[in-house]
């Protein structure tokens, strides 16, 4: 295996790394501009900003959580089932109590979050193939749940629908999981399982452990993302929780971490990566671009930025 | 390292400078918070802006759709009134919210507001109150007498409109079994929790219980043609008896009648077995008539939905019965029942390229009236008066 810090220091600036790295900060810069002028100016007007923070909570703290999945080249499928259940469990709580129906989304969501990693990990199954699976699972369970339509959850729920929560709560997100990241020996395993598997195990990681507990932090990202769903709308639908598995992934990506994962997994994709999705996402609905046009653009940014990102010298894929 | 620091400074600036562009720029016109004239032309009124009505354009959901867009076109355009229209931001209540907020943001004075379910109502109502915007409750029909009392107390809120659902349903079994002899009928129906869906399932309980009618099987939340097909067919397998089919929600269920008649045709049981439909599908015709299973499609109501609200508020933006608000109205249904029919369903009435009516023809029915004459306009409706005005 390459050790990605020599190649670096060889190569100097002109290596894979910074290239990638200078791609996901272009890109940002070049989506934000290119949606400020063809929106009118829209994009960053004051009252735009105020739904821009919607779009920004939704891409930004599935990919906080979701990091540690990454970049051990790991992925959760599930995320959008997850958060179905998740936020039908709490809108039916939410009328006895709303700080109840908090610990009862929390909890299940944990719990959703531990079954994937005892599948992958326990039974061994490829995360892709796992998480697969229990995706049908969670929303089965939510169809179930919602009787096949709706629930309406407590209404108070809507006072936390302000600016202040959802920067604060996206600040503070980004915080605890930049410090675990990058300052933690978590964070630091996470990378090195991603890199080569056997070698940390060989330097006496917890693999098996440690693999385990991303899926409990991608867990308890989704519990956040339900309550949001909850606050924003009051409702819990089977279409709860959209595609946030894959705007997260290819939030990721296109913020520069490596599909397969490794050292090169920054946090910085977190940032980077969730800003680009939240203006992708918030400039084509600004442009009144339809629906399935905005699936076909955002389609082809996924396989662009797959292109891109993965890491052909590290043939193993998903792991 | 210094590249990367230099691409940080590079994004920040660049953020900035766009940001303070747009807190430069001149904010677009409000309009007036009272009602005022719909056009320029009005004397009554300060309103130099035409006003700006929105609402979600969904004409990528099928013909229904795209003839409502069309509708709206033309009755805004004969109005002087700006027609603003978005699009839906994904599925579900969110999808909903969010591009209420996005028309709210774009600066609009009305909106024509529908939702995907009662739960969403309350929030779509202090939305528009929070911001002054007026706005139209359609095709919804507020079951909860909380949230009723909640919305119609609303000082935006112009008016209601909505279908008798439980009716409509209750019609359709009811023509069922007495025209064609249906007994045993098995329902392919919406989602629970949405309310049009529910009131008419009360309208197939209440005509099954009338007429003797036994229900069979449910079968709810299918979104394609095959789910249909395989739905169906797995409903004439497990009972044989079926003679009956009740599709809820044509235009929700993309390609139903497709897949239900597809199954009969497998089966060999076109001939046997009578479909009832609510909601109008395109093409309907080939499924009608002799040794066909389709028998009766009642419809015609989400047209005219959108056509009441937008004469209501383009009234009301005139000043017209403005202190009768909130307005409650409602649609009747037609009942396709020949291939004749729809073909002319399709033709004069729910067209998706050219409008029902002209921009003379809209002054003399509906633009300018007062809510009363709305009502009536609506009551008479049917399609021979669909045909009369293309002659």
């Amino acid at each position: 295996m390459k050790c990605p810090t020599l190649e670096k220091s060889r190569l100097g600036g002109t290596s894979k790394v910074a290239v990638r790295s200078m791609v996901s900060f272009l890109g940002l810069i070049f989506i934000v501009a290119f949606f400020q002028v063809t929106t009118g100016g829209r994009l960053l007007s004051a009252k735009n900003l105020q739904t821009f923070s919607n779009y920004a909570f939704a891409a930004i703290i599935p990919c906080c959580g979701s990091i540690f999945l990454m970049s051990q080249g790991n992925m959760d499928y599930s995320l959008a089932g997850n958060i179905c259940v998740s936020a039908a469990l709490g809108a039916l709580v939410s009328q006895i109590s709303i700080p109840l129906a908090i610990i009862v989304m929390i909890v299940s969501s944990l719990v959703m979050g531990a079954i994937n990693g005892v599948t992958c990990v326990c039974l061994g199954v490829n995360s892709f193939i796992a998480t697969l699976g229990t995706s049908f699972m969670y929303g089965g369970l939510a169809s179930v749940l919602l009787g096949g339509g709706s629930l309406t959850a407590n209404y108070d729920l809507k006072n936390l629908d302000t600016l202040g929560f959802k920067y604060g709560a996206i600040i503070a997100a980004a915080l605890v999981s930049f410090t675990v990241f990058n300052y933690s020996v978590f964070g630091k395993h996470c990378r090195a399982i991603g890199a080569k598997a056997e070698v940390a195990h060989q330097s006496g990681v917890r693999v098996k452990l440690e693999r385990f507990a991303p899926f409990l932090i991608s867990g308890f990202t989704c519990a956040v993302m339900a309550a949001f769903s909850l606050i924003r709308t009051c409702n819990a639908t089977t279409t709860s929780g959209g595609n946030t598995q894959i705007n997260t992934m290819l939030g990721l990506l296109l913020g520069g971490v490596p599909f397969s994962g490794g050292w090169n997994s920054k946090f910085r994709a977190v940032i980077v990566g969730g800003l680009i999705m939240a203006v992708v996402d918030n400039g084509l609905f600004l442009l009144n671009l339809n629906t399935a046009s905005q699936q076909l653009i955002k389609g082809f940014i996924f396989i662009i930025a797959v292109a891109l990102s993965f890491d052909r010298e590290n043939t193993a894929v998903i792991k | 390292m210094n590249m990367k620091k230099l691409l940080a400074a590079l994004l920040a600036c660049a953020m900035m400078a766009g940001v303070l562009s747009a807190c430069g720029a001149a904010e677009e016109p409000k309009g007036d918070a009272n009602p005022g004239g719909a056009s320029v032309e009005n004397e009554s009124n300060d309103r130099t802006e035409p006003y700006r009505l929105g609402y979600i354009n969904m004409s990528g959901y099928g013909a229904t759709f795209e003839a409502i867009t069309t509708v709206l076109e033309s009755m805004c355009d004969a109005a002087g009134v700006e027609l603003v229209p978005v699009q839906m931001a994904g599925g579900g209540a969110d999808g909903f919210i969010t591009a209420y907020e996005n028309l709210v943001n774009m600066g609009i004075d009305g909106v024509m507001a529908s939702s995907s379910s009662e739960g969403q109502v309350r929030l779509i109502a202090e939305l528009f109150e929070q911001n002054d915007v007026d706005w139209f409750l359609v095709n919804r029909r507020l079951s909860d007498s909380d949230l009723q009392e909640y919305v119609f107390s609303q000082s935006r809120l112009v008016g209601n409109e909505f279908c008798y659902e439980e009716e409509t349903a209750y019609q359709v079994v009811k023509q069922l079994h007495e025209e064609y002899g249906m007994k045993n009928l098995a329902v392919i129906g919406l989602t629970l929790g949405d309310a049009a869906g529910d009131l008419r399932d009360q309208g197939i309980a209440k005509a099954c219980e009338e007429f003797g009618v036994t229900l069979l099987t449910e079968t709810r939340g299918i979104s394609s043609a095959s789910d249909v097909t395989n739905a169906v067919e797995g409903i004439i397998t497990s009972y044989p008896e079926v003679d009956g089919f009740f599709i809820v929600g044509g235009s929700v269920t993309n390609g139903a009648l497709a897949g239900a008649s597809q199954a009969l045709a497998n089966h060999g049981m076109e001939d046997k077995v009578v479909i009832g439909m609510i909601d109008i599908a395109s093409g309907m015709e080939e499924y009608m008539g002799e040794g066909k299973p389709l028998k009766v499609v009642a419809g015609g109501n989400l047209l005219m939905d959108w056509v009441i609200s937008c004469s209501c508020m383009i009234n009301y933006a005139n000043g017209i019965d403005t202190d009768k608000t909130p307005y409650i109205l409602n649609t009747s249904v037609m009942y396709v029942k020949t291939p004749e029919d729809a073909v002319d369903y399709s033709t004069y009435y729910e067209n998706p390229t050219t409008p029902m009516m002209s921009g003379d023809q809209w002054y003399d029915t509906l633009l300018g009236k007062d809510v009363d004459t709305i009502q009536a306009f609506v009551d008479n409706y049917t399609l021979d008066y669909a045909r009369s005005l293309s002659e």
